[in-house]
């Protein structure tokens, strides 16, 4: 995937008019030190044929998946809307990331790692329901896990 | 990723995202790492494999210095040859 151009302009146009400004954003502080906290992953997919066509959980639409973070490979088949082929692009992306994460906790710069990784696919089009996921997820997964800090890496 | 970011740190969870463009990273994360890679290759390039965990560090050192309010910070890449 080349760059935002690469997408049709009718999108481009949509993306932009749900572009959102906060003045000034939501922000919480540290409540403890990163090398006590369990640091969460999220990872963002975009996926482009070579034709210029984008592939992933459906049209204009973004998907969250939770992978194991001790397993080595998820179950692509059942975790991942797109299919086993999209899940394994999706997983051998997401290996690096998670191989570095293991080694700040190993080296002691982050307290330890959430036992799940969550991967943002698709395109935000429709905001709303990301923020009912993302509102969601921190509710359930990210409040069973304990996580303390969220590092979003692009993958 | 920025608006995913925002909604979290809604709900009491700090964030820091890296970034590779300027104009995204200036709209919504609370604390942004802009880092210079090529769109869909955050990842070590050949022969380069401190970088990604460099930017990580820097991210998580984002994290603890920005304590007062938002903040977009440019990621330095040390000198990689180690």
């Amino acid at each position: 995937m080349s760059g935002f151009i690469d997408l049709s302009a009718a999108l481009r146009a949509r993306m932009q008019a749900f572009r959102q400004r906060n003045d000034p954003p939501p922000w919480s502080p540290l409540s403890t030190p990163v090398s006590e906290s369990t640091l969460a992953l999220l990872c963002s997919n975009a996926y482009m044929t070579e034709a210029g066509h984008r592939v992933g959980p459906g049209e204009h639409e973004c998907r969250f998946r939770t992978i194991p973070t001790e397993a080595h490979r998820s179950e692509p088949a059942a975790s991942h809307a797109g299919g086993p082929d999209l899940a394994r692009m999706e997983d051998e992306r997401l290996l690096p990331v998670l191989d570095r994460a293991r080694l700040l906790v190993q080296s002691g710069r982050a307290g330890r790692l959430s036992p799940r990784l969550l991967s943002l696919s698709g395109a935000v089009m429709a905001p709303s329901r990301a923020i009912e996921e993302t509102r969601r997820l921190a509710a359930s997964q990210l409040a069973d896990d304990q996580v303390d800090v969220v590092l979003l890496v692009p993958t | 990723m920025s608006l995913v970011a925002t909604e979290l740190e809604r709900h009491g969870l700090p964030t820091v995202a890296i970034r590779f463009k300027r104009k995204a990273a200036e709209t919504l994360p609370p604390r942004a790492l802009l880092a210079q890679f090529r769109h869909g290759f955050p990842d070590d390039p050949p022969n380069d494999p401190g970088r990604l965990l460099s930017m990580m560090e820097a991210a998580l050192s984002l994290l603890e210095d920005a304590d007062n309010g938002p903040a977009l910070r440019a990621f330095e890449p040390a000198d990689s040859s180690a």
